[in-house]
């Protein structure tokens, strides 16, 4: 496995190969499989993904959940300010997270919380970009990587990191993801995961009682639309003055630094506010 | 290096809203189905710590039915768990019990009932979906359920652990881990032992042959 971004770009330049790639050959090494099994299991991911988006966005699932309120509906509204595809990539992204709070088989990507952000970006892109399965494929693969070294060198859980951790990562690795779907050199797909990552460098994570449902789902929106604007950046060749792997070093150092009430125990950021302890209250009595 | 895989990061499909509370407790559920072989008659659902505080919230009452039924969590069935369960014939109940601060946060005892056979499992899930089985009727144990695994319950006698690996080897099986723990006071011991490939009914049958062997029970994943 790659010790750090630096390390991976250097090692598919080295041995000229794409950084997808560089990314199959690594995975085969390091967990002793061919290229076809880490290809079929990377569909599997990909289809688990898809299949969460097409029944997120199905209006009359039936599900036993009821409380989850299904504020994703509204933003199929025409839009105001956004573009149309973006506003659907956050509706995609949002309703994945209420599928998954339903019950709903998701595939986590890096946590189940932040499990819209990738798969609503990436396809997004696909369709934006007319771009084939194929394409798909490879842009996964150089997501996931960067996802797995973020996860070496920092941390992929809320109550170790935050929400920085989750959506943090998920919005960095979709922000690759695209960025290599569209084309981007390697160096800007390096340069996507530390403009996405600053930018929510420090993100809590405060759930209200404890559950997946406020304010994660509703965060998976920041995920998208950082994710979109790290790579539009990066495409137009913007550059980070702090290189991805150190941003990755001080996002491990920020969740380190934060207290515990603002790690996924549910009792700081809006988890601790007169409504969010109102809430807590009328889910599971007066603990 | 925490991750070895991209899979470990962009690989776990999975029944939501919680890995830890949901998809973790399914998975507990699920492998306890396996070790009985069948699903339960009847199934008593003992919530620990977090579990207990916040099940209703993440539906992990739910989950443990599914995986009790037989549901891995990746499983679209697992939201209609009670119905299903009910149809089935399968009696549960649930109750909130405090096991003591050895126990990981997210800990259930589930004491399980078939026609013929009893058991008692404590599952701990800590973390990502991932689990592990901490005691079975009262003995320690201590594997994840990643990889095939033969679980054996025997007398506390000299040569045990001999006869039982020597048997997987003769199958052509390699070792990957194994831990005995042994109760010195009822005289038994559990080992549980991880393999390198699917476990055969033959090799589970050979173990069973062993003098002063108990009860085996096999995982294969």
């Amino acid at each position: 496995m790659y010790k750090n971004l630096k390390h991976f770009l250097n090692d598919s330049k080295e041995n000229k190969l794409s950084l997808h790639e560089a990314v199959i050959k690594e995975e085969c090494l390091s967990t002793d499989k061919t290229r076809d099994f880490v290809l079929k299991r990377a569909k599997k991911s990909l289809d688990a993904m898809l299949n969460s988006l097409e029944k997120g966005n199905t209006l009359d699932i039936n599900l036993p959940i009821k409380e989850v309120i299904e504020q994703s509906q509204l933003m199929m509204k025409s839009p105001t300010f956004l573009s149309k595809d973006l506003k659907e990539a956050v509706y995609w992204a949002m309703s994945i997270v209420e599928y998954s709070n339903g019950m709903g088989i998701i595939c986590a990507a890096p946590t189940a919380g932040s499990s819209g952000v990738f798969p609503a970006v990436l396809f997004k892109a696909q369709q934006m970009l007319d771009k084939t399965e194929e394409d798909v494929m490879n842009a996964f693969l150089v997501g996931s990587m960067v996802g797995a070294i973020i996860g070496n060198n920092a941390t992929l859980s809320g109550s170790e990191g935050g929400c920085q951790a989750e959506v943090g990562v998920a919005s960095a690795m979709a922000a690759s993801t695209i960025t290599y779907l569209a084309g981007g050199t390697p160096s800007q797909v390096e340069q996507s995961v530390a403009l996405s990552l600053k930018n929510l460098l420090g993100l809590i994570c405060d759930p209200v009682a404890g559950l997946v449902i406020s304010p994660c789902i509703k965060r998976n929106a920041i995920g998208v639309m950082n994710a979109f604007l790290a790579a539009e950046m990066a495409l137009s060749g913007v550059t980070s003055i702090i290189p991805a792997d150190e941003v990755i070093e001080a996002m491990m150092k920020v969740g380190l630094a934060l207290p515990s009430n603002l790690k996924e125990t549910g009792t700081g950021g809006i988890a601790d506010t007169p409504t969010g302890r109102r809430i807590k209250k009328e889910i599971f009595g007066k603990k | 290096m925490k991750y070895d895989s991209i899979f470990d990061v962009v690989g776990h499909i999975m029944v939501g809203p919680s890995s830890s509370h949901t998809a973790g407790a399914c998975r507990i559920g699920y492998i306890a189905n396996i070790l009985l072989g069948e699903i339960p008659v009847k199934a008593r659902i003992s919530l620990h710590g977090s579990f207990a505080e916040t099940y209703r919230g993440h539906k992990t009452d739910i989950a443990l039915i599914g995986g009790l039924l037989g549901f891995p969590p990746e499983d679209e069935r697992i939201p209609d768990s009670f119905n299903i369960a009910d149809k089935k014939g399968m009696q549960y109940s649930f109750t909130e019990i405090d096991l003591g601060s050895d126990y990981h946060p997210n800990s259930v005892l589930l004491e399980l009932e078939s026609k013929n056979e009893k058991l008692s499992i404590i599952g701990c899930s800590i973390g990502g979906g991932n689990i592990v089985i901490k005691e079975i009727n009262g003995l320690e144990a201590g594997f994840d359920g990643d990889s095939p695994t033969i679980i054996e319950i025997h007398k506390d006698v000299r040569g045990m652990v001999a006869n039982i690996t020597s048997a997987i080897a003769m199958h052509g099986l390699q070792i990957i881990e194994m831990h005995l723990s042994r109760n010195i006071r009822k005289g038994i011991a559990l080992s549980w032992i991880e393999c390198s490939a699917p476990i055969s009914d033959e090799l589970i049958e050979t173990i069973r042959d062993i003098p002063e062997m108990i009860n085996v029970r096999c995982l294969n994943v």
